[in-house]
């Protein structure tokens, strides 16, 4: 089980996250909503563990991610929003980075990495890549250590409706295998995925129950 | 630590993927550089050295006692190594000479200075004219023979004439007078021919004993490595914070990740400055120009050059290295840093001796990682001491390094 507990941010006088809490079960998709601003990212990245929080716990199966670097890197793993990869190469290079030659081999001959599509362009460079292949390739990137837990910021956003889905079919099926996925999204279609879904408005963290009716969901944001 | 090895592969990989685009810019730059620094080098500055220096001189010059002058100064004294007279009828004439680069300066004799010479009065002086504009070795030259002519013609001679008419008035018959006045002329002329060193110059602002072409070659190639950061810059823009971020998820701290991009970085501003010094070495062995400092011109003594280069390198690419850290967006990048080392490179004397600067900017020329490289490759150049220059190197690198790793912790946030 993950657990986030009364996690604290503040910059300067600006309480960002002010006392966040939730918890998500294995095999859990959470959707995290709020206007832009509101502190998504940076509880996100607080998680990655490229910031430090003011005061709060980050667990996973009673493990205390926020003070062991090693097991939160082996057991979280971070997609920005932006594309990481390092663009002059191909997507064999960026995955070679995070992948043993014979674990990358496996994976494209029928794993993650096969059910991503990237087999399909593993030779050819990122700045030929079109949005939806980086996209892929990032998590491919992201999925090296077979998380437990998946942080995503904005994964589909300006991403085709093909593209979308094969990332969802992904999800799903690293839902069903045992991980935790934990989406930051402005997209309905995510929405719809996530089986609970919060609002962060001004630092505070509330539950949210998306029934489809979209002029409700934005008179709370 | 395998995170930070296989990063350091990746960004090897990245900069030999970038390398065509980087050895073009190099290329042009270094063309562009080798050209000015041969025409540095031909050019009236580098040849000052060797050439005599035309000063023009205006009006009657029938007078006995200026005819003598002028003619001691162009054939007698020591001076005449390095001063060639030419004399003008107007000035006019000799404004247009000055104006054409023809001489240097003129000295206009007046009418009034002639009689005031005959009248053994000092109230009237020669008239100097040089151009206007940056005080380089030419003025420092032409303000010491005009003071070298003042001295001749005005004092001395006035002071034989004034004792040549004392013993007339005091009734010395005429062939004593001639005798005394002869001896004195031609002790006056024994005095002159004697002399040497006609100008104690310290400095000409080519700094602490570097020969002109040394101190050039140093100022260029300073310039050049200061440079070659800026050609890599495309290194630095495909880089983003998402990649930051990303990297440091999984591990990468803002501390390997600067190490292991600075480590490429360096290895390819050092292998492009080893092949340009080899480009150099050939184009020394050609005889285009020579460097009497780098003894022999020997492979052995270019190779130790080379090496004794390579702090330089380490610390310019670190510097590099913080400003594109530094700076956000592709022109902020290109021209911001270019801006900065032009006036790094020209404060510190690259370009121009830093001698004929103020002292407080002298002292921050020198004080400026680009100074500093410049002064311990003068060391090197002249075998000197260069511990305290390695180490104040030493110590701009570990800052650069640090800044960049802060901002870089800063960016992942």
């Amino acid at each position: 089980m993950i657990e986030i507990k009364n996690i604290k941010k503040k910059y300067k006088r600006h309480h960002v996250l002010n006392g966040v809490d939730f918890v998500v079960e294995p095999g859990e998709i959470v959707g995290i909503l709020g206007e832009n601003g509101s502190g998504k990212s940076t509880l996100l990245t607080i998680m990655a563990g490229l910031q430090k929080p003011d005061s709060g716990f980050f667990n996973i199966d009673g493990k205390d991610l926020l003070k062991n670097t090693r097991i939160r890197n082996e057991l979280v793993s971070y997609v920005p929003q932006e594309t990481p990869l390092i663009t002059e190469l191909t997507a064999w290079d960026n995955l070679r980075m995070w992948y043993t030659p014979e674990k990358l081999k496996k994976e494209l001959e029928g794993g993650f990495l096969a059910m991503l599509g990237i087999d399909q362009f593993i030779k050819v460079p990122v700045n030929q890549m079109s949005g939806g292949m980086k996209k892929r390739l990032t998590i491919g990137c992201a999925i090296n250590s077979n998380p437990k837990l998946l942080l995503l910021d904005e994964p589909t956003a300006a991403l085709d409706l093909v593209c979308k889905e094969r990332i969802y079919t992904y999800f799903e099926q690293f839902k069903r295998q045992g991980g935790s996925l934990i989406i930051a999204t402005h997209e309905v279609q995510e929405i719809e995925l996530c089986d609970k879904c919060f609002i962060l408005k001004e630092g505070v963290l509330s539950p949210y129950k998306y029934d489809g009716d979209i002029p409700h969901l934005i008179g709370r944001l | 630590m395998v995170k930070f090895r296989d990063y350091l592969i990746i960004q090897y990989k990245r900069i030999f993927k970038l390398l065509p685009g980087i050895v073009a810019m190099i290329l042009v730059v270094a063309a562009l550089l080798g050209a000015a620094g041969v025409a540095l080098m031909y050019s009236d500055a580098y040849n000052e050295e060797q050439q005599r220096y035309k000063l023009g001189v205006v009006g009657d010059t029938d007078d006995e006692m200026i005819s003598l002058g002028v003619y001691m100064i162009g054939t007698l004294d020591e001076s005449r190594y390095m001063i060639e007279l030419v004399e003008f009828d107007d000035e006019e004439a000799a404004k247009d000479a000055m104006r054409s680069a023809d001489i240097s300066a003129y000295i206009v004799i007046t009418e009034e200075f002639s009689d005031a010479l005959n009248a053994m009065t000092n109230d009237s002086k020669l008239k100097y004219y040089a151009t206007s504009g940056q005080k380089g070795i030419s003025n420092v030259m032409m303000d010491e023979i005009a003071a070298i002519a003042t001295n001749i013609i005005v004092y001395s001679e006035t002071g034989i004439c004034t004792l040549r008419e004392i013993m007339k008035q005091e009734g010395f018959d005429k062939a004593t007078r001639h005798e005394n006045i002869d001896d004195l002329f031609m002790i006056y002329l024994a005095a002159l021919m004697i002399r040497t060193n006609v100008a104690e110059i310290t400095e000409l602002g080519l700094s602490d004993g570097l020969s002109t072409p040394a101190y050039y070659f140093a100022g260029i190639l300073s310039f050049f490595m200061l440079l070659l950061s800026f050609c890599a810059i495309s290194f630095f823009l495909g880089q983003k914070n998402a990649q930051y971020k990303f990297m440091g998820s999984k591990g990468v701290t803002a501390r390997y990740q600067i190490v292991a991009e600075y480590i490429p970085f360096l290895t390819i501003n050092v292998l492009c400055t080893a092949v340009t010094l080899g480009v150099m070495f050939v184009v020394m062995q050609m005889g285009i120009f020579d460097i009497q400092e780098i003894a022999g011109n020997t492979i052995r003594n270019f190779l130790n050059f080379g090496i004794k280069l390579i702090p330089v390198c380490i610390m310019f690419s670190a510097l590099g290295f913080m400003i594109f850290e530094i700076l956000i967006g592709v022109i902020n990048k290109i021209l911001v840093a270019f801006m900065l080392y032009i006036g790094m490179g020209y404060v510190s004397g690259y370009f121009y001796p830093k001698t004929f600067f103020p002292e407080l900017v002298q002292k921050i020329g020198e004080s400026i990682p680009s100074g500093v490289a410049f002064g311990y490759m003068g060391e090197v150049l002249k075998r000197g001491h260069e511990e305290k220059y390695l180490l104040a190197m030493l110590g701009y690198t570990i800052a650069f390094l640090i800044v960049s790793m802060v901002l870089r912790h800063q960016k992942m946030k």
